[in-house]
C-alpha cells in the first residue's frame, strides 16, 4: 500500500520494543523462581536454613543437671530456662560455652508473671508486689526485691 | 518421657524437638530433590545416641496453632522470645499479647502496651469490669490469604506446609500486604524496608524444634499442631472443642484457633 | 449492649503506610485518564466544538502519564526493585497489572500523539538544521510523507487509537480504584463501587484540568477563547461531577443505611476524623458549589455572556480539581486513620514538608508535567493551527 511507510516503521519499532522487553524480562527472572509456586524457591531455603537462637527444650540439662532436676520437681517446671535466663546461643557455640549466661535479678522479671492483675486467670499465683512488700504509697520497689527472700534455690525448686 | 506427663502442652513436635537436642548448631545446607531439606549434621539425642541426618519435608506438614485464652497469664514471654529469636525491631511485633477488660454493659477496654513485651501494669478502669483476659496474637497463616494474594511481585508467598512467608530480596516495600492483612500481623521493617511478619519460626520447624513462642509459653496457652501428623493432640482438640477464628466473616481461613475466647476479641 | 469502645489500635497499626504519595498517584492517573477522554470526545464522538482542546488534552495526558510512576517510586521501600513488578508480575494482585496497563497505555498515547503531530514534526525537521533536524527526522522515523493520502490513513488510525484508548484509560483508572476496593480488610475501601467512583472522578478531574489549562493558555497567548468549547466542556464537567458525587454519596449512604459492622468504624471516621476534608472540602465546598456554578452555566446559557460563562466555568473547574484531590485524600488517608482492630483511630496524618514522601516532593512531581508541556509547546503547538490550514490528520 502506498503512503503507509511510516506506519510500517512504527510497527517495526514497537515490535522491537516488545521483543526487547520479553527477552529482558526472561533474563531477569531469578533461577529458582516458580519452582514450587509463584515465588523464589531459594527464599524458602534461606528462611528454613536460618540458625535457631533459642535451644531445644531442656538443652540446659546437659551441663546443669542438678538445677534441671530441681526445677523439674518444682512449681516452675513448665517454665523454660530461657524465659528467665538469656537464650542458649548467647552462651553456647559449637557445643561449648563461649560466654557467661546473663542473669536477670530484677523484680520485674518475676512481675511479668506474678504481679497481681485482674486479667490474669485466678489460679495463677499472683501478688500485688508493693502490698506484699508492705511499701508506703509512692515508694519505689527495690530492684532485686523478690530475690531478697526468694533466693535462687527457692526459685528453681519452690 | 516423663516430660510429656508433666507438661500438658507437649505435642508430638515437642517430643521430636527434645530428641533433636543441640539442633541449634545444625546447618541446613543440603537441599535434596523435591521439597526435602536434609540437614548435613547428625544430632545427639538426650541419652547420647546419634539421630539423623534429620530430614524435613515441607509437604509432609501442615501446621495449626491453638491458643487457649483461659491459660494466658499475660507474662509476655512469647513476645520477648519472638523478639530474640527473630531479631524483631523494637515497637513492631510478630507476635503480641492483648488485654481486654469488658464492662457489664459490654463496653470493651482493650490495650496492648508495647505488644505486651514489657508485661502489663494494673489498670484502673472506672467501670464495672465483669470479665477480663489476655489474648495472644500472631500471624494466622491464612489458607485463603489476602496478603500473599495481592503481593504484586510474588515476594509474599505460601510455603508447601502452608506458612505465609516473605522473600526479603524481592519485596519492593509497597506495603500493600500490610494494608491487606486484617489482623495487623505485618509491618514494614524499619531497617530493611521490606514487609516482615511471623514465619512460625520455620527455621526451627525445619530442624524439628517448635516455635520460640510455643516453647517459651510457661502455661501452655500456645500450642502447635500438625494436621498431617497422626494422632496430633492439637488437631484433636480443634476437631472436638468449641473453637473460634478471628474475623471469620472475611473467609481468610486462618490456621490459628482460639479456645475459651470471648466474642469481644477483634 | 454495644457501647462505643475505648480507642484501641493493633500494636503494628500505629503508622500510616500509604502517605501523600499514594494520594498523589491516583490523582495523577486520574488526570491522565480524564484528559484522554476529552480528546476522545473529539476524535471518536465527533464533538467538533472540542477541537481547540483536542491536542492539548492528549499532550497533557502524556505529560502526567510520564510522572505517574514517580510518586510510587518515592513511596516504595525499595525503588530499585520496582521492575520486579514487570519481571515477575503476580497476577492475583491488582497492583501487578500496573506494569502492563501502564506500558500499553503509554505506547498508545505516544503513538496517537505522534500521528497527530506527524505533519508538524516533518515540517519542523525540514525547517531546521544540525542536531535539531537530525532529532526531528529521527522522531519522524525518517518518513517525510505528508500527502493527503497518508494523513487520511493517520486519521483513521487516530480514531481507532482514540477509541481503544477509552477502555484503556478506563482500565488504567478502574484498576487503581480496584486496588483499594479489593482490600477486604479495610471497611472504608472494600466496596465494588470503588473502581467506578475512581473512574468518574478521574474523568471529572481530567475535564476540569483541561478547562483550567485551556483558559490559562489562551489568555497567555492573548488569543480568543472559544466560547463553544468552554461551554461544551462545562456541560460534560457538570455531568461527570454530578455522577461522581452521586456515587461518592451512595457509598456512604449504603454503608450507613445497612448499619453493617463497617459503619461502627466508618461512621465515627466521617463524623469526627475526616469531617473537615470529607464533609467540608469534598462535599460542600468541592461538590455543592461547582454543581451550582456549572448548573448556572448549563441552564442559563442564553442569559450569560461568553466571558461570564468562562469565568464561572474556570472557578468551578478549579474547585473540582480540589474536590477530586480531597476525595483521593479522604479515601487513601481516611482509610488508614482507623486501625484494623475496628475500635481505634491513629493520630491524624500530616505530611512532612521535606523528605521522600513530603509536600516538597509532591509539588515537584506535579510541576514536571507543566514543564514537559512548556517544552513540548516550544516545538509543537498545543493549540491547533489557525483556521484555514485544516489538516486532514485531525
Amino acid at each position: 500500500m502506498e503512503h503507509t511507510k511510516h506506519i510500517w516503521r512504527i510497527s517495526l519499532l514497537l515490535l522491537l520494543v516488545l521483543i526487547g522487553a520479553v527477552l529482558g524480562r526472561h533474563f531477569l527472572i531469578p533461577d529458582s523462581f516458580g519452582k514450587a509456586g509463584f515465588y523464589r524457591y531459594d527464599a524458602l531455603v534461606e528462611l528454613m536454613g536460618k540458625e535457631p537462637v533459642h535451644g531445644a527444650p531442656d538443652s540446659c540439662a546437659d551441663c546443669h543437671d542438678e538445677k534441671a532436676l530441681a526445677k523439674a520437681a518444682g512449681l516452675h517446671r513448665s517454665v523454660q530456662c530461657e524465659v528467665c535466663h538469656d537464650v542458649l546461643s548467647s552462651h553456647i557455640r559449637d557445643d561449648d560455652k563461649y560466654a557467661d549466661m546473663a542473669i536477670n535479678r530484677s523484680y520485674k522479671l518475676c512481675a511479668y508473671c506474678h504481679q497481681k492483675l485482674v486479667a490474669r486467670p485466678a489460679a495463677m499465683v499472683q501478688v500485688d508486689i508493693a502490698e506484699h512488700l508492705e511499701l508506703a504509697p509512692g515508694d519505689a520497689i527495690p530492684a532485686e526485691a523478690c530475690l531478697e527472700c526468694h533466693d535462687s534455690e527457692n526459685i528453681h525448686a519452690p | 518421657m516423663s516430660r510429656d506427663t508433666r507438661r500438658n502442652d507437649f505435642t508430638r513436635r515437642d517430643f521430636l524437638a527434645t530428641a533433636a537436642k543441640g539442633a541449634g548448631a545444625l546447618g541446613l545446607v543440603v537441599f535434596g530433590g523435591g521439597f526435602a531439606f536434609v540437614s548435613a549434621n547428625t544430632v545427639k539425642s538426650r541419652t547420647g545416641e546419634t539421630i539423623g541426618p534429620f530430614e524435613y519435608d515441607p509437604t509432609k506438614h501442615e501446621y495449626l496453632y491453638l491458643i487457649d485464652v483461659s491459660k494466658c497469664i499475660g507474662c509476655g514471654s512469647c513476645v520477648r522470645a519472638c523478639e530474640r529469636e527473630n531479631d524483631v525491631p523494637r515497637h513492631y511485633f510478630r507476635t503480641l499479647v492483648e488485654r481486654y477488660h469488658v464492662s457489664r454493659h459490654g463496653r470493651v477496654y482493650a490495650d496492648s502496651p508495647n505488644g505486651g513485651r514489657d508485661g502489663f501494669d494494673a489498670k484502673d478502669i472506672d467501670a464495672d469490669i465483669t470479665k477480663s483476659f489476655f489474648v495472644p496474637k500472631l500471624c494466622n497463616h491464612c489458607t485463603n490469604t489476602p496478603c500473599a494474594q495481592l503481593c504484586p511481585v510474588g515476594a509474599s508467598f505460601v510455603s508447601p506446609e502452608g506458612l505465609v512467608l516473605v522473600d526479603e530480596e524481592r519485596c519492593i516495600g509497597c506495603s500493600y500486604c500490610v494494608q491487606a492483612c486484617p489482623y495487623g500481623s505485618r509491618f514494614i521493617h524499619p531497617v530493611t524496608h521490606t514487609a516482615s511478619k511471623c514465619t512460625l519460626c520455620c527455621h526451627r520447624l525445619s530442624k524439628g524444634l517448635t516455635t520460640a513462642c510455643v516453647q517459651n509459653c510457661p502455661t501452655g496457652a500456645r500450642r502447635l499442631g500438625d494436621s498431617k501428623a497422626v494422632g496430633d493432640e492439637v488437631v484433636e482438640i480443634i476437631a472436638t472443642s468449641n473453637v473460634r477464628l478471628l474475623k471469620p466473616e472475611l473467609h481468610t481461613e486462618p490456621k490459628c484457633y482460639y479456645v475459651n475466647c470471648s466474642q469481644e476479641v477483634r | 449492649m454495644h457501647e462505643q469502645a475505648m480507642n484501641f489500635l493493633f500494636p503494628n497499626d500505629f503508622h500510616i503506610m500509604w502517605s501523600l504519595m499514594i494520594v498523589l498517584y491516583p490523582y495523577i492517573t486520574g488526570l491522565v485518564a480524564g484528559a484522554f477522554i476529552v480528546s476522545s470526545l473529539y476524535h471518536v464522538f465527533g464533538r467538533s466544538e472540542l477541537k481547540p482542546v483536542a491536542r492539548l488534552s492528549m499532550v497533557a495526558s502524556l505529560s502526567f502519564l510520564l510522572v505517574a510512576t514517580m510518586p510510587l517510586l518515592a513511596h516504595l521501600g525499595h525503588p530499585e526493585r520496582a521492575l520486579n513488578i514487570v519481571i515477575t508480575p503476580h497476577f492475583t494482585s491488582a497492583m501487578s497489572a500496573f506494569g502492563m496497563i501502564y506500558g500499553i497505555y503509554l505506547i498508545l498515547v505516544i503513538v496517537e500523539i505522534w500521528l497527530i503531530y506527524r505533519k508538524e514534526i516533518i515540517e519542523l525537521a525540514m525547517r531546521s538544521t544540525g542536531f535539531k533536524r537530525w532529532f526531528f527526522a529521527a522522531v519522524a522515523l525518517g518518513v517525510y510523507d505528508i500527502s493527503d493520502e497518508s494523513r487520511a490513513i493517520d486519521h483513521r488510525i487516530i480514531v481507532v487509537l482514540a477509541a481503544v484508548g477509552i477502555p484503556a484509560a478506563s482500565i488504567l483508572h478502574g484498576y487503581v480504584g480496584f486496588m483499594f476496593g479489593s482490600v477486604k480488610a479495610n471497611a472504608f475501601w472494600s466496596t465494588p463501587l470503588m473502581p467506578i467512583i475512581f473512574l468518574f472522578s478521574a474523568v471529572t478531574s481530567g475535564i476540569a484540568m483541561i478547562v483550567v489549562l485551556y483558559i490559562i493558555l489562551t489568555k497567555l497567548n492573548s488569543r480568543q477563547i472559544a466560547g463553544d468549547c468552554v461551554q461544551s466542556l462545562a456541560q460534560w464537567l457538570w455531568l461527570f461531577a454530578t455522577l461522581t458525587v452521586t456515587l461518592e454519596l451512595l457509598e456512604i449512604v449504603s454503608l450507613s443505611y445497612a448499619q453493617d459492622e463497617e459503619w461502627l468504624i466508618v461512621g465515627p471516621l466521617i463524623r469526627d476524623k475526616i469531617a473537615v476534608s470529607f464533609i467540608g472540602i469534598q462535599m460542600i465546598f468541592g461538590s455543592l458549589i461547582p454543581f451550582i456554578l456549572l448548573g448556572i452555566v448549563v441552564l442559563m446559557r442564553r442569559y450569560l455572556t461568553d466571558t461570564l460563562r468562562t469565568v464561572i466555568s474556570f472557578i468551578a473547574a478549579s474547585i473540582l480539581l480540589i474536590q477530586v484531590f480531597a476525595m483521593r485524600w479522604n479515601v487513601v488517608i481516611g482509610g488508614q486513620i482507623f486501625s484494623k482492630s475496628g475500635i481505634g483511630f491513629r493520630e491524624n496524618y500530616v505530611p512532612e514538608l521535606g523528605g521522600r514522601e513530603g509536600v516538597g516532593m509532591a509539588l515537584l512531581i506535579v510541576t514536571i508535567p507543566f514543564l514537559v508541556m512548556l517544552l513540548f509547546n516550544k516545538f509543537l503547538p498545543l493549540t491547533p493551527p489557525p483556521e484555514g490550514q485544516v489538516d486532514a490528520g485531525e
